[in-house]
């Protein structure tokens, strides 16, 4: 199977000059005196050369090279300051000239067909399409474990261009079909139900020989365990462990009673290793031997009373092959062998140091979590057949034919496709299913055999648009608009409704659309978008990369903060597109969500939850807005300091939209005589020195530096160490003058269309899944425009992306 | 004023435990039966009333006396092991001279309780004084009543029987009965009917099973064959007479309110089957086999039983036991060995409440034992878990042992030397071997 890569044309046939009829050359006499200086034959600062440019708009490239320069003129940062100014009114008619010739030049644009998009689905759209396409639970369930790390392209993993296809991806396709049709074709009765149960017996049986007593301390141990849990031995279910799991996959449900017995004891809480003044606490983990270590997690915690029996029903989804066991979460730390050996003979002079005394003397005595009985019973099915194989393979027959086997996997083609197929199209398909049913005779491997055809087939792993008819007629399909806008907030396949819709061709009325969106975005599934997009927007998916040091950042692993500062992120944006809040608050808020560690962190008092809750911020909290966020001030750090750079570099291409060229590539990183400097700011100074990297970092230095006040794990300090304060002061090139991160938000504030125009260039590529191109400026002034009206409304923002001119054509 | 009545209120307080709300208390001991004829811990004989009195208290799956009969009754009497009581060796006052057991010198139990309140009786063997001689060693020790058969005299032969044609002497009168067990028996229940509204203590140290082993009012017609069949009959009369015992118990309306306590003297004259397994000839054994014996609890105002203890216990721990129950205080300058059952008969989980090592000598052997392991003087260490008749050593791989041998190795080294022998007889007697 050799698949296409990538079709990407770029916009191919003549360009007919739009600007031609322009009577006097304006643009070239205009940029000899005030760029070519620096960009033409001597220099080429910023890798930009315009001594070819002509006003003939001639192709994409120069388009490209004229947009840019429209923008800098538009924006006043070039020419620079210490070089000669046009006048204004030279610069108002460069700009109008090159305002309406782009104008034109985008119309004309538009107008070439050819420009086929066709881009595969990456490993998270994959995941989620196998997902909803037969309604499997993907707890444990992972096909693309092992798929190779999919490139991001003009910062987006879901860009077209990026997504190459590699043998190791194909092979890789192969087993995961597999795998997903072995997980879909669940024919005949439900699997037998399995009821494990077991109960502590305090006291062998009177009546009885007195039995099995446990004598060892490992029969000790293990007996123990049985019926309490002590330090940190788990407490399985036998049945369980030995039969290697449960059964099948399904979800179950796991019954304890439990309770804790002394809490406070004789012991001391250091010789214990433990913290009596803490609850005790157990933990539920699931493990699969199968898989390893890797599937070991824990799936809930919960706090065990004292001397007051609990009961506890916890459902949960298990893979077949899964066990389970409970923990002590809080259990005295360290093996009970140290106990006997060197604790006990602190407390009873009839125990020996260090010998193993006898675990009797000790049981009973110190701290102890019960669990009185413990059970599980499952699986249990919503439905059974499970919905995601009955909707393909309804009712079927005894003994299924090979028109029930074609019917199917016609069902199952125009499902995975994402729109209607015709026969002829899927016939290679059936005729492979048909050949394995009749050399095979088994029906039901025939027709895994199917699935796995159809869930190789380009049509399913590529988005496929079809190829407009004339050039004219280049609007998206209802089918490909569902399947643009699943893609875009679910990550996903489109579901039954949106299918219906793009099946009645009643989509594409904007009314209908809009309630779709608003339906999509309420529903759980938009939580792709929320994970997706900030994780690659605001390089969320880059914090852990560069942990920071253990030893001098405890707390940071005691109380997962790591996990917190993401949660904060992902809860502000998803809470900001549910209430459609304006998307200035990404700049600034008077509030964030916190948990009580995450509160310790940023100094935040009376947040004593675990849970994440809404937390309204004052100025001295020094927090508010993404620039107050942990995560992405520990994200920009190296896990030991700040650097300033790579968070003006944020700020700048994040939440500005102005990255700066990068070094140019055949200049060495200068090592810069840094004798006698102090601070990071000293050091930076250097920058002033040669003239080549003051160009950018004039733009970078002062943002970076002006968010000193938050350390390389996010919290927020008045001075370096005990001495030095910290000077968050700077100029922007502009000349103005900000102070700390207040000052960074004033500016962003002051230009709220600047922020507004990045966050819908960045929703942009990522709902369209490739790079934007000057064609696509109108539509992006359009929805700036709008959204400035609607007040800057957030789930709007993302109405008008869906409503736009470009989202609807290819 | 609230002050003052708090005050009444405490001055009160003692007079409150009236004498009649305190536990009436009832001590068997068979003789020469270890657990290897008691079917509830495992044993091929069926002893259905002792089983029944199991599985409404507590059953002790590990309980020492001593390995033979004299050291242990002295041991139970006065709460003091052997080496501090001198009393190390089997000796049997009446046959043999001597001054037995002086009152001057030991505080018995029952002495305790009597002074504390409670009416007290003795039904079965003493031979730890010559009751011919010292008419009121009983009393002195504690005793109000008694019923016995005074052991075997020296200088009188008819004293020599006990079952058919016994010899008993009940309140200091001799008469010659059918069968002595019964009439013993027959006296401690009308004891009980009488003292119903006391708190009373019975000590009832059996005459059954020891030898010699005849026939029974329930098989004299019809006698088995045979020294064990014979003492087979002897263990289910002496079941049918505890069950005929608690009963009356149980009519007199006592249950809820006395503690019965079932146990033995030293292990089996006459080897049973345990556990679906021929067991060892306990008697005077110097070995876990030898001191091992039945001992079971039945205590409702103490617990519900049902159970299996684990819990380590030796004969030594009566006397706190009882003590505590009655109330009583101590006389000045006795010195116990043993530790209260009371937690441990309440369900208490401490191990610190409870004993972690047992003790049992027999003459200048020693030998102590936790719930696994047992080390005795001669250096002998086994693992009763995986060893129980003491064959084999313990494997050099073990980790745990040593560890073990050496903590009860420590124990050991702890305890004095032997006491002088109690009088010159017994240490003539001994003195020879």
């Amino acid at each position: 199977m050799r698949m296409t890569l990538l079709l990407l044309l770029l916009l191919g046939g003549a360009c007919h000059g739009a600007a031609k009829g322009q009577d006097e050359p304006l643009l070239r006499p205009f940029l000899q005196s005030y760029c070519a200086g620096c960009h033409g034959t001597k220099a080429q600062k910023g890798d930009r050369r315009f001594d070819g440019l002509s006003d003939d708009i001639q192709n994409a490239s120069q388009a490209e090279q004229l947009q840019e320069i429209l923008d800098q003129l538009n924006l006043a940062t070039m020419p620079p300051a210490d070089a000669p100014q046009p006048s204004e009114a030279e610069v108002r008619k460069v700009v109008a000239r090159l305002t309406t010739a782009l104008a034109e030049a985008r119309q004309a644009a538009r107008m070439n067909p050819g420009k086929v998009v066709m881009r595969r689905l990456n490993r998270a759209e994959y995941r989620n399409t196998v997902r909803d396409l037969f309604q499997l639970k993907m707890v444990d369930f992972d096909p693309t474990l092992t798929f190779p790390d999919d490139d991001a392209t003009a910062g987006f993993d879901n860009v077209g261009e990026g997504l190459l296809t590699s043998d190791d991806l194909l092979r890789n396709y192969l087993e995961a079909a597999r795998q997903v049709a072995d997980k879909a074709v669940r024919p005949g009765p439900p699997p037998t139900r399995i009821h494990y149960r077991m109960r502590a017996e305090s006291q062998p049986d009177v009546a009885g020989a007195g039995g099995a007593i446990a004598n060892t301390d490992k029969q000790g141990r293990r007996e123990a365990a049985r019926l309490f849990i002590k330090f940190r031995q788990p407490l399985g279910l036998q049945p369980l462990d030995k039969k290697r799991g449960v059964p099948s996959t399904g979800e179950y449900v796991i019954r304890f009673s439990a309770r804790a017995i002394r809490r406070k004891s004789r012991y001391q809480d250091d010789h214990l290793r433990y913290n009596s003044d803490e609850p005790m606490r157990l933990s539920i983990s699931i493990d699969s031997r199968e898989l390893g270590p890797t599937a070991h997690r824990i799936i809930g915690e919960y706090e065990i009373p004292d001397n007051q029996s609990i009961e506890i029903e916890h459902r949960v989804w298990l893979e077949r092959g899964f066990t389970f066991h409970l923990h002590w979460a809080n259990g005295p730390n360290g093996s009970f062998k140290r106990i006997l050996r060197k604790v006990l003979p602190k407390y009873n002079e009839d125990a020996l140091f260090p010998a193993r005394n006898p675990p009797e003397m000790y049981i009973g005595s110190g701290p102890e979590l019960h669990v009185d009985s413990l059970e599980i019973e499952g699986p249990f099915y919503d439905q059974w057949p499970p919905s995601g194989f009955a909707r393909f393979f309804p009712d079927p027959p005894d003994s299924p034919d090979t028109d029930y086997l074609d019917a199917s996997l016609m069902r199952l083609a125009s499902a995975a496709y994402r729109r209607p197929v015709t026969r002829d199209e899927v016939e290679p398909y059936l005729k492979l299913a048909r050949q394995h049913f009749q050399q095979q005779d088994d029906f039901w491997s025939a027709a895994k055999y199917g699935i796995r055809a159809i869930l190789t087939s380009p049509n399913f792993l590529y988005l496929v648009e079809s190829k407009p008819p004339q050039p004219t007629q280049r609007r998206v399909t209802d089918h490909e608009l569902a399947a643009r806008l699943s893609y875009f907030l679910w990550s996903s396949m489109p579901d039954d409704q949106l299918r219906s819709l793009a099946d009645r061709g009643e989509l594409s009325d904007p009314a209908r659309l809009r309630q779709q969106v608003e339906r999509m975005l309420a529903d759980p599934k938009s939580a792709a978008l929320t994970e997706n997009f900030t994780g690659q927007w605001l390089a969320l998916r880059k914090l852990g990369a560069m942990p920071p040091d253990p030893e001098t950042n405890r707390a940071y692993y005691a109380d997962n903060l790591e996990h917190a500062m993401r949660q904060e992120t992902r809860l502000f944006f998803a809470h900001l597109l549910q209430e459609n809040r304006s998307i200035l608050e990404f700049v600034d808020a008077n509030y964030t969500f916190l948990n009580a560690a995450l509160a310790r962190h940023y100094g935040i008092p009376q947040v004593d939850q675990e849970e994440f809750q809404k937390v309204s911020l004052n100025p001295e909290h020094h927090r508010g807005g993404l620039l107050g966020h942990g995560s992405i001030l520990t994200a920009t750090s190296n896990g030991v300091e700040t650097q300033p750079i790579i968070r003006g570099l944020w700020v700048l291409e994040n939440l500005l939209g102005t990255p700066p060229n990068p070094p140019p590539p055949d200049v060495d990183p200068i090592e810069p005589d840094t004798r006698g400097v102090v601070t990071i700011r000293e050091l930076m100074q250097k920058h002033r020195d040669n003239p080549t990297c003051y160009e950018c970092h004039r733009k970078i230095d002062p943002i970076g530096l002006a968010m000193e006040n938050y350390n390389q794990v996010g919290a927020w300090r008045d001075r370096y160490g005990k001495k030095r304060p910290i000077d968050a002061a700077g100029e922007l090139p502009d000349g103005t003058l900000i102070e700390g991160p207040r000052g960074i938000k004033q500016y962003l504030l002051d230009r709220p269309q600047q922020f507004t125009r990045c966050l819908t260039e960045k929703l942009m590529v990522y709902a369209l899944g490739r790079r934007l191109s000057f064609a696509d400026r109108d539509d992006i002034e359009r929805i700036v425009t709008q959204v400035t009206d609607d007040h800057y409304g957030f789930r709007e923002l993302i109405q008008h992306i869906v409503s736009s001119e470009v989202f609807h054509t290819k | 004023m609230k002050r003052i009545i708090i005050l009444l209120l405490l001055g009160l307080l003692p007079s409150m435990v009236r004498a009649e709300d305190r536990p009436n208390i009832i001590l068997i001991m068979v003789d020469d039966m270890g657990r290897d004829w008691v079917s509830c811990y495992g044993a091929e004989h069926a002893t259905p009333h002792i089983d029944r009195l199991a599985k409404q208290g507590v059953r002790y799956e590990t309980a020492w006396c001593m390995p033979i009969c004299t050291p242990t009754r002295v041991t139970l009497l006065t709460g003091q092991y052997p080496f501090r009581h001198g009393w190390t060796q089997h000796y049997d006052v009446p046959r043999w001279g001597g001054d037995g057991l002086r009152w001057t010198e030991f505080t018995t139990f029952a002495r305790v309780l009597r002074d504390a309140g409670y009416d007290t009786a003795i039904g079965g063997k003493w031979q730890i004084n010559h009751l011919g001689q010292q008419p009121a060693a009983l009393r002195q020790h504690g005793f109000d009543e008694h019923c016995v058969w005074m052991g075997v005299e020296a200088e009188r032969p008819d004293t020599k029987k006990r079952y058919w044609d016994g010899r008993i002497m009940t309140n200091g009168q001799r008469e010659t009965v059918t069968y002595g067990p019964d009439t013993i028996n027959r006296f401690l229940i009308e004891f009980i009917q009488k003292k119903r509204d006391r708190p009373f203590l019975v000590y009832y140290p059996m005459l059954l099973t020891h030898g010699p082993h005849t026939r029974t009012p329930l098989n004299q017609d019809d006698p088995p064959e045979g020294k064990p069949a014979l003492y087979g009959g002897n263990v289910t009369y002496m079941d049918r007479l505890v069950g005929q015992l608690v009963a009356a118990v149980d009519e007199a309306g006592l249950k809820e309110n006395t503690l019965i306590l079932f146990t033995g003297d030293n292990g089996s004259a006459s080897a049973g089957v345990l556990k679906g397994e021929p067991y060892v000839k306990g008697k005077g054994r110097l070995a876990d086999h030898g001191a091992h014996v039945p001992f079971v609890v039945r205590a409702p105002f103490l617990t519900a039983g049902g159970r299996a203890s684990r819990d380590l216990v030796d004969f030594t721990d009566v006397y706190p036991t009882l003590v505590e129950l009655a109330g009583a205080t101590l006389p000045e300058g006795i010195e116990l060995d043993g530790k209260s059952l009371l937690p441990s008969l309440r369900g208490s989980e401490d191990p610190f409440e409870k004993r972690n090592w047992i003790y049992s000598q027999l003459g200048d052997f020693r030998m102590v034992r936790d719930w696994q392991h047992i080390l005795d003087s001669d250096g002998n260490f086994h693992d009763l878990s995986k060893d129980p008749r003491q064959e084999n050593d313990v494997s050099p791989l073990d980790k745990i042992a040593p560890g073990r041998r050496q903590r009860l190795q420590m124990i050991l080294d702890r305890f004095p030397a032997d006491a002088e022998a109690p009088f010159p007889e017994f240490e003539a007697r001994h003195g020879q071997q």
